[in-house]
């Protein structure tokens, strides 16, 4: 085998390696954040855990070869990868609301998913409602990124995470404040 | 500013965006209007409410933690204290670990690794020649130089071709005394050359912005003592950093030192990068031979004013024919590139992809003119034994340099024809020349026209330019050709029944049951005989004959408060149904149902599989399904439900990868898209094995980050999509040539392929 193949394989192996304990102190920071981040994408809570799990195996194999300047944007970034792709696989499922879900008297413990605790119905309506990546945006903004950080985890332009950030938030509100008296006045 | 100008700024005054002007006369409309008023704090509120729901969402901890292995040899830390933007990921993290309790005693173990300047290492990817100046550190795990010449001189060079610029400031920099000295600029790399007084100013503390504000970092610098009687102090060093390149556009460059003490000291300076842009576009040679076995491609050849890059790769075409033999020695002893006869230096070359030959090797001063002679003695290829072996050629190419298509400046891609707007209308094609290729029928794929919403288009066989065939007001959510006739039926965004349209893109009707109920998906099995229809709201699957006649309900969700159906599928032969049932909170599952002949009475037979999963193909003959996980393949004998797992060893190494895009081959065989981690962006490789999933090979390899992959109905080629591409990708065979088609239009994400007529 040439020994050039040799030492580039060997430097990529090398490169895929991490430090546990420092690596662990990362998961521990953003385990949470991140899954319910993920759980906000899809709804989801074990697809959440699924695509949390995911998001740190990545960082972990890229983390030593990567440069990285911005750690939490980063981990979003390959978090809203994740929620994007799983988008694109499974062809956009549409949602059920939750409140839709609880007026039926559907019990989640019936079907052994138990585990999923309700918060907050009317965010998760509106949610639903928005495109993934205008989701992705907004969920975003709300965990306190900036429209450049944004922009770097949608891979898209400053200007256009600004438009698709306005975009989601009118979709947001429309979506959110449906059914107030005030907002049926508006039109 | 009335309330119609203001709302819609609303948003971006909330964020910060609007320039001051519009801003203040916001404001002033907001002083004076209670609407107005009330729908900003609505904004403010829903942002206050998300965040809440963020902090209090519903989430359960991951399981695997493979990090929690034995420590390596070599670990996170040791990274950081070599390269210059590990050394960035370690400050974050130092800055996080301050944050987090639990982690102080490892913080306390690290304090004083980050600020240890560069250590060669064989690890950090340094490799010493005997000649000087030494190399002294790399930030990247590509191989460095290989051979001179030197970052001053391709400096020198570039100086003399006007894209070097002296800057020549002297700044205090923490400790240290620091002289900027130059910036020059190649189309890859840009050049940094400064001194400082005390060894070499850790790479890591450097940067470049540029006037877009866009940030640079170092990816290899090279330190030596300053010379006799180059005005230096002794003492002091010579530093050349390589950063990536910057943009043509780009007039000024701001030089950052960030020291470890000490504030941030900035050099300003202007640069006019004009020459570059009169470099000549990518030629993209496509040129092949094949020896013992192995194929050689030669990609790719890239001119920069100074350094050229020229990308090729070698994959086995014929694994019986390959001969392996023992090998020795670096990649630079056995390429061998000449021009004109002579031997061009090979400064370094770079691996692209993680485990694929495929290699940019970077010359210097390239002609513009003459023979190029590229000659490989050996390569490795991977993928025949589960690491490399080693293959004795030589592959050889001969080219003119000279050739038209690697000369003249870059010209952007012709620009699409406006496409007519009525809805739904076809419109000309903006591909103004059809590209010689022959496929086996038309393709329907889903694209946005110039400043539109995403509409169907139809790629004919003859490799002419794309029709638009029909556009709505909304984007295009999905459609289904209807076999043995004209139509297609097509669902927009904005609206979620199903219509009816013909091949020429007239709307004709809504696409409903026997009944007249609209529907949300309408899908016509392949021999045209019968329908299969979700209900509008998604809570029922029906199917019935093309006439109508024999109307049956096949599934009803059981929790109609929580359960939808999607993606409906025939079998290729005989009448079974594929689909997927989801459940909010629990993912969903696919469904099979057989639904009988088209004169019989449905009796539908369903059955569940047994995992979620990513892509389906059925068998040719429509008895047995196949589908992949994140963890392997798996295939079901639809009469009695029997499942077998297929997953070749190859795929069973314990990575989770995204196994998409399968499809069972007419021949028997299986084929598989295999990503490099579990999104689809990463670079693909399409895999083909038996159906028991032995034999398995990869066929093709860099694919890129295959989004949608479609065989064609021969099982000859195939075509395909990227995420975030322009237009398809058409193979004739897994051996040819890739061809481009339809590249002028944009496909948007999630995109969907179909070939009329099956």
């Amino acid at each position: 085998m040439e020994r050039g193949l040799v030492d580039g394989q060997r430097r990529l192996e090398q490169v895929t390696e991490t430090d546990a304990p420092a690596f662990e102190a990362i998961v521990a920071a953003y385990e949470a954040p991140i899954a319910r981040y993920l759980y906000g994408m899809v709804g989801d809570v074990e697809l959440a855990r699924d695509l949390t799990q995911e998001t740190f195996l990545s960082a972990y194999r890229a983390l030593p070869s990567t440069p990285i300047t911005n750690l939490a944007g980063w981990l979003y970034r390959i978090a809203t990868n994740h929620a994007l792709s799983h988008f694109r696989r499974k062809r956009l499922f549409g949602w059920v609301s939750l409140s839709r879900l609880l007026a039926g008297g559907y019990d989640p413990s019936v079907d052994g998913h138990s585990e999923w605790v309700v918060t907050s119905s009317a965010v998760e309506e509106a949610l639903q409602q928005l495109d993934p990546k205008d989701r992705a945006c907004l969920l975003l903004r709300a965990a306190g990124f900036s429209s450049q950080e944004i922009a770097e985890q949608l891979g898209c332009s400053p200007g256009a995470a600004r438009t698709r950030l306005s975009r989601a938030r009118e979709a947001f509100r429309r979506a959110y404040h449906q059914g107030d008296p005030d907002e049926e006045a508006e039109g | 500013m009335e309330c119609r100008d203001v709302r819609p700024r609303l948003p971006a005054l909330i964020d910060g965006h609007l320039p001051a002007p519009e801003a203040a006369a916001v404001q002033a409309h907001l002083a004076a209007c209670p609407a107005c008023q009330r729908l900003e704090r609505q904004y403010r509120q829903d942002l206050y409410d998300l965040a809440r729901y963020l902090r209090t969402a519903p989430w359960r901890p991951i399981e695997q933690r493979p990090w929690a292995a034995p420590r390596p040899a070599r670990g996170f830390w040791g990274a950081v204290a070599v390269g210059g933007h590990r050394l960035a990921a370690g400050a974050a993290l130092v800055a996080l670990l301050a944050l987090v309790t639990a982690a102080a005693l490892a913080l306390r173990g690290m304090a004083t690794t980050p600020g240890a300047g560069p250590t060669p290492t064989a690890e950090s990817g340094v490799v010493a020649t005997s000649a000087s100046p030494v190399v002294s550190g790399a930030t990247s795990p590509e191989p460095p130089l290989l051979g001179p010449p030197r970052a001053s001189q391709l400096m020198d060079d570039l100086a003399r071709a006007g894209l070097a610029f002296a800057i020549d400031r002297t700044e205090p920099v923490g400790s240290q005394t620091v002289t900027v000295r130059r910036l020059a600029a190649d189309r890859f790399t840009t050049y940094l050359e400064y001194s400082a007084t005390a060894g070499d100013l850790n790479t890591g503390h450097v940067m470049l912005i540029d006037d877009r504000g866009q940030e640079l970092r170092p990816t290899i610098w090279w330190s030596e003592p300053a010379s006799a009687g180059s005005g230096i102090p002794a003492a002091a060093s010579v530093t050349w950093v390589e950063f990536p390149g910057l943009d043509p556009d780009v007039r000024g460059v701001t030089v950052r030192f960030s020291p470890p003490q000490g504030d941030p000291v900035e050099v300003r300076v202007q640069v006019d990068l004009a020459p570059l842009r009169a470099l000549p576009a990518p030629w993209h040679v496509r040129a092949a031979t094949t020896v013992n076995g192995v194929k050689a491609e030669l990609l790719t050849i890239t001119r920069g004013m100074v350094v050229s890059a020229i990308d090729w790769r070698a994959v086995p075409v014929d694994p019986k024919a390959v001969i392996p033999m023992d090998g020795g020695g670096s990649l630079d002893e056995h390429v061998l590139i000449e021009a004109n006869g002579e031997r061009l230096p090979i400064l370094r070359h770079t691996r692209i992809g993680e485990d694929d030959w495929y290699v940019r090797v970077w010359v210097y001063q390239l002609p513009k003119t003459g023979q190029l002679h590229l000659r490989l003695d050996r390569v490795a290829v991977s993928g025949l034994s589960g690491g490399y072996t080693t293959v004795r050629g030589p592959w050889e190419f001969t080219l003119d340099l000279a050739d038209p298509g690697a000369q003249g400046p870059a010209t952007p891609p012709p620009s699409p024809q406006p496409a007519g707007t009525p809805v739904p209308t076809p419109a000309p094609s903006p591909t103004p020349s059809a590209p010689a290729v022959s496929l086996p029928a038309d393709l329907y794929f889903v694209g946005k026209p110039p400043n539109g919403v995403l509409a169907l288009w139809r790629q004919p066989a003859d490799g002419s330019a794309p029709r638009l065939v029909v556009q709505g007001k909304a984007d295009l959510d999905a459609f289904w050709p209807v076999p043995d006739t004209n139509q297609i039926a097509v669902r927009f965004a904005d609206n979620p029944a199903v219509w009816l349209a013909t091949a020429d893109g007239a709307l004709l009707e809504p696409a409903t049951m026997p009944d007249g109920q609209p529907v949300a998906e309408y899908v016509a099995s392949p021999d045209g005989a019968r329908i299969a229809y979700v209900s509008l709201d998604r809570r029922s699957l029906w199917v019935s004959n093309a006439d109508g006649s024999n109307l049956a309900l096949v599934h009803q969700v059981r929790i109609p408060e929580a359960q939808t159906i999607h993606q409906v599928s025939w079998a290729p032969r005989g009448y079974t149904l594929r689909y997927e049932v989801a459940q909010f909170a629990a993912g969903s599952r696919a469904v099979v149902a057989v639904v009988g002949g088209p004169d019989q009475t449905v009796d539908p037979v369903t059955r569940e599989l047994a995992r979620d999963a990513l892509a389906y193909a059925w068998s040719p003959g429509g008895t047995e399904l196949a589908y992949s996980t994140y963890s392997g393949i798996y295939r079901v004998r639809i009469a009695d439900g029997v499942e077998t797992a297929i997953t070749p060893p190859a795929l069973r190494d314990g990575t989770q990868r995204a196994l998409v895009n399968l499809h069972w081959l007419r021949d028997g065989r299986i084929a598989v898209v295999a990503h490099q981690d579990g999104t689809v962006y990463s670079p693909a490789d399409l895999w083909l094995m038996n159906s028991d999933g032995s034999d398995a090979w990869r066929a093709v390899r860099d694919l890129g980050p295959v989004e949608a992959l479609r065989w064609a109905p021969t099982g000859d080629g195939f075509v395909l999509t990227t995420v975030g591409g322009q237009g398809l990708t058409w193979y004739a065979s897994i051996h040819a040539e890739p061809v481009p088609l339809a590249e002028d239009v944009t496909l948007g994400d999630f995109s969907r392929l179909a070939w009329a007529g099956g």
